[in-house]
């Protein structure tokens, strides 16, 4: 199985596992909107994901279920009991649908006959009939009422007479349950008369056993002894079954007697007769026999996030304090000569930070590879409307976490739809309006000043503004009298229940996709931004902080504070001469070989105490096509170091990104360039 | 320092019949305040930190305790009572993962249901919401603090200007 196709199936377990608790808990408790809600999300992903792999089988079905979670989310019909108990089934078929989809295999016809059962009574309740209890309980019935051929093997605890049970009370249950076909008595275990103690139960059963029971159903009659016998129970028709018991049980003549007696064939067994086991043949043997069990095992290994966190936090101590030693063997050397020391500390401090770059490496993935696979759901999704699309994809060597890669993987998906549907117009109307007929999409990364940036722009027919309001205002978002700006109204597609699709479609527009977008991105504590003009496209940045990150920097101290400057934010440094100074007078730039270079008293607009130094120095950053100097006291140097986020109290602060800290033990601010300029901009206006 | 060494040894302060719970005592701004232990994971010495620009006067800035980075709030400035004055004896109290400066810790001890007592309308040198209940302790009324109210993230995140 390739790495999306995995992603695919743990991302779909993950979403019918939180469907199904929302399930059950409305099934024994209240029905709460959030519930509704997150069930109702769980759908339309998995619909969204399953369309991105092409698994017409799975959005169809999916989405009949959506679209009656949609009426129930909406208000219009009200959920009941058979509705749960429906959608719990539903549940099971699409896992059915998932697993039949990756193994690549065609759905059994019992299954598709049970799926079109299902989806026929989802319609029942979409369409608004009354409740027609019949047809759950009938579908219920037949599930129940086809009787299935169970392997039954038993074997007693030497303590079973104890017990008090006897063996004919469990043939007379099963009697009352169904049908007991076969019957064969394992007696292989009984020693020689003279050594026969009569209190022990010497014998063992393999029946067939014909009945309309679940399994659980059949447990249940071992219920007051289940610790007394050792049950196996499968479906005799399932595949490599005896083979399992036979391995199960480890009794040599087991299988030999199974045959014997029919209840099994020799062709079932990949392994010979009594042939002695190797342990090559053992191993083959079992991946056969175990399918399904090999698929979940897998070369790539997934380690909760927070252990790997844990790890870098302690390497940063190690390499903390790694630094104090270096210090103290450095100021030591003055007296004697301790060369040797001073060599392992530095090969130490060397290997940890190996380590370290080890440690942080895990977590990071190239995007590339996640990229690529919106190339299909792009041009599947153009081509099932009609539209001719480029969709160009650059930056894909940006690094970024992998959790935060997969937990973007949706919200792109969404907004990639998004503007395939509603941006990109179709080939004529395009052509009318004096463009190509064919659009463009756009899915570009890149990393800039501590975050990744990722933008999809298309060249379509850009957000309607007034239309956009106008919803908005239907819905009760906003006031009639506003004063928004155009950027603000843009921001209203983020909000809950704002569609301006005018119909559904199962590509989107069904006002659920924006809003959960937004969601995702700001638990990843990103931003998310949308520029627009009408007739010729739209653009959504989104700004992704590396909380978890190497960032490469350069230390500089202004007033008492150490701030870390992004080091690809910075141009130059240059000192400001006391000369320049004087040209300058009371403005706030300076001539840089006969340009003018905008100057950023950090001093003055952090509010930091006098500078300790008297020399001042500019560090010239650069973010897009701006240059800026920032007016710093000192330059520190180069300072590679783990992004620190400062806790929720800071959340508001503009300018600065984290903290990191440094081999003293002291912390330094990092510095969020675009948005330090931006501050000032703000602060001059 | 002296007032770091408390009395660790108060097994017999546990078995104390009837309902009884255990605070943290300590001085700000020369005043005895209570805070619930269970509240504060840890005492330290008053250690430098990291002033952070354009946040309020009494978010101090961040420190570093082992490797996280943690904010530091004054306290009396929190009650907007002026800065502390930092001393031999000052000291930080780690509540929820922020810093507080204080003048000194004073002690731990319990404190009896019957000896706390609903807090005053008015009256008190620090506003009515960051108290939680007083409290008789040595013949003196103290406030017990109400550390939602001192460490609401709303407000202590709230940028300067904005």
């Amino acid at each position: 199985m390739n790495e999306e196709l995995e992603i695919f199936l743990e991302d779909c377990d993950d979403q019918l596992q939180m469907m199904e608790n929302a399930l059950v808990a409305m099934e024994k408790e209240s029905v709460t909107e959030e519930d509704i809600g997150a069930i109702f999300r769980a759908v339309h992903t998995i619909k969204g994901s399953a369309g991105m792999f092409g698994f017409d089988q799975i959005v169809a079905f999916t989405h009949t279920g959506e679209n009656l979670f949609d009426k129930i989310r909406q208000g219009e019909i009200e959920i009941n009991r058979e509705m749960v108990s429906l959608f719990l089934l539903c549940k099971d078929h699409v896992e059915k649908l998932i697993e039949a989809a990756v193994d690549d295999e065609p759905l059994s016809s019992d299954d598709k006959a049970n799926g079109e059962e299902l989806t026929a009574a989802l319609n029942v309740y979409i369409n608004g009939k009354s409740v027609k209890k019949e047809e759950v309980v009938a579908l219920e019935n037949s599930v129940d009422e086809a009787a299935l051929s169970w392997h039954i093997s038993i074997r007693f605890n030497k303590d079973f007479f104890t017990t008090g049970m006897s063996i004919n009370a469990i043939f007379k249950f099963l009697d009352g349950m169904g049908k007991v076909l076969k019957n064969l008595a394992i007696t292989d275990n009984i020693p020689l008369l003279e050594e026969l103690d009569p209190m022990l139960p010497y014998i063992g059963f393999e029946l067939l056993f014909l009945g309309a029971s679940s399994k659980e159903e059949i447990i249940d009659v071992f219920e007051f002894i289940k610790d007394d016998v050792d049950l196996i129970i499968f479906l005799s028709d399932e595949e490599g079954s005896y083979e399992t018991l036979c391995k199960q049980r480890n009794e040599e003549r087991l299988q030999a007697l199974l045959i014997e007696t029919e209840f099994t064939t020799v062709d079932s067994f990949t392994q010979e007769l009594h042939e002695a086991e190797t342990t090559v043949v053992v191993e083959t043997t079992q991946e056969e026999a175990a399918p399904t069990i090999k698929k979940k095992t897998s070369s790539s290994l997934r380690v909760d996030s927070n252990k790997i966190d844990k790890l870098i936090n302690y390497m940063s101590e190690i390499v903390i304090a790694n630094s104090k030693i270096l210090s103290l063997v450095s100021s030591e050397d003055e007296e004697e000569e301790n060369s040797e020391l001073h060599e392992a500390a530095n090969s130490m401090k060397e290997l940890l930070e190996h380590v370290r770059d080890g440690i942080m490496d895990i977590r990071m993935v190239q995007v590339g590879e996640s990229f690529n696979k919106y190339n299909r759901i792009v041009n599947d999704t153009a081509k099932k409307i009609g539209k001719d699309i480029e969709f160009v994809i650059s930056g894909g060597d940006t690094e970024l976490d992998k959790t935060v890669v997969e937990r973007i993987s949706d919200p792109l998906v969404h907004m990639l739809r998004n503007s395939i549907d509603h941006g990109i117009e179709l080939p004529q109307e395009r052509v009318a309006s004096g463009k190509s007929a064919k659009g463009r999409v756009d899915l570009r990364a890149y990393p800039d000043s501590g975050s990744i940036v990722i933008e999809i722009e298309d060249n379509g027919k850009g957000l309607d503004r007034d239309k956009i309001l106008e919803k908005a205002i239907a819905n009760g978002l906003v006031n009639k009298n506003n004063n928004l700006s155009d950027e603000d109204i843009y921001k209203l597609i983020f909000e809950a229940g704002l569609s301006t699709a005018e119909k559904v479609s199962d590509i989107s527009g069904r006002g659920v996709g924006m809003d959960v977008v937004r969601r995702n991105i700001e638990d990843l504590r990103g931003t998310i931004e949308i520029a627009s003009e009408l007739g010729k496209g739209s653009k959504i940045t989104i700004r992704l902080p590396l909380t978890l990150a190497i960032i490469d920097g350069f230390l500089v101290q202004v007033g008492e504070t150490k701030y870390i400057i992004p080091l690809e934010n910075i141009k130059e440094c240059i000192e400001l001469t006391p000369k320049e100074e004087q040209n300058m007078g009371d403005n706030e730039f300076i001539n840089l070989r006969g340009e003018m270079l905008p100057l950023l008293n950090v001093r003055t607009l952090l509010n930091e105490k006098e500078s300790l130094t008297k020399r001042k120095n500019i560090v010239i950053v650069y973010f897009g096509k701006k240059s800026v100097g920032l007016l710093v006291d000192e330059l520190l140097g180069e300072y590679q170091t783990v992004i620190k986020s400062l806790g929720e109290v800071f959340d508001n602060l503009v300018g600065v990104s984290g903290g990191s800290i440094l081999g003293s033990g002291e912390i330094a601010l990092i510095f969020d360039i675009p948005r330090l300029i931006e501050l000032k901009s703000r602060v001059v206006e | 320092m002296s007032s770091l060494d408390l009395d660790l040894d108060y097994e017999d302060e546990l078995f104390v019949i009837g309902d009884a719970q255990q605070y943290l005592f300590f001085k700000s701004g020369g005043a005895i305040y209570a805070i619930d232990v269970a509240d504060v994971s840890e005492m330290i010495e008053y250690q430098t930190f990291t002033r952070v620009p354009m946040m309020q006067d009494f978010i101090k800035g961040v420190t570093n305790i082992r490797g996280s980075i943690v904010a530091v709030v004054d306290l009396l400035e929190r009650f907007g009572l002026g800065e502390t004055k930092v001393g031999a004896k000052t000291s930080m109290i780690i509540v929820r993962n922020i810093a507080l400066i204080i003048d000194e810790v004073h002690d731990v001890a319990n404190l009896l249901q019957e000896n706390i007592k609903e807090s005053l309308e008015f009256g008190c040198k620090i506003e009515q919401r960051f108290i939680q209940n007083m409290a008789k302790y040595n013949d003196t009324h103290i406030a017990i603090l109400n550390c939602d109210e001192i460490l609401e993230i709303s407000e202590l995140s709230t940028v300067k200007g904005s």
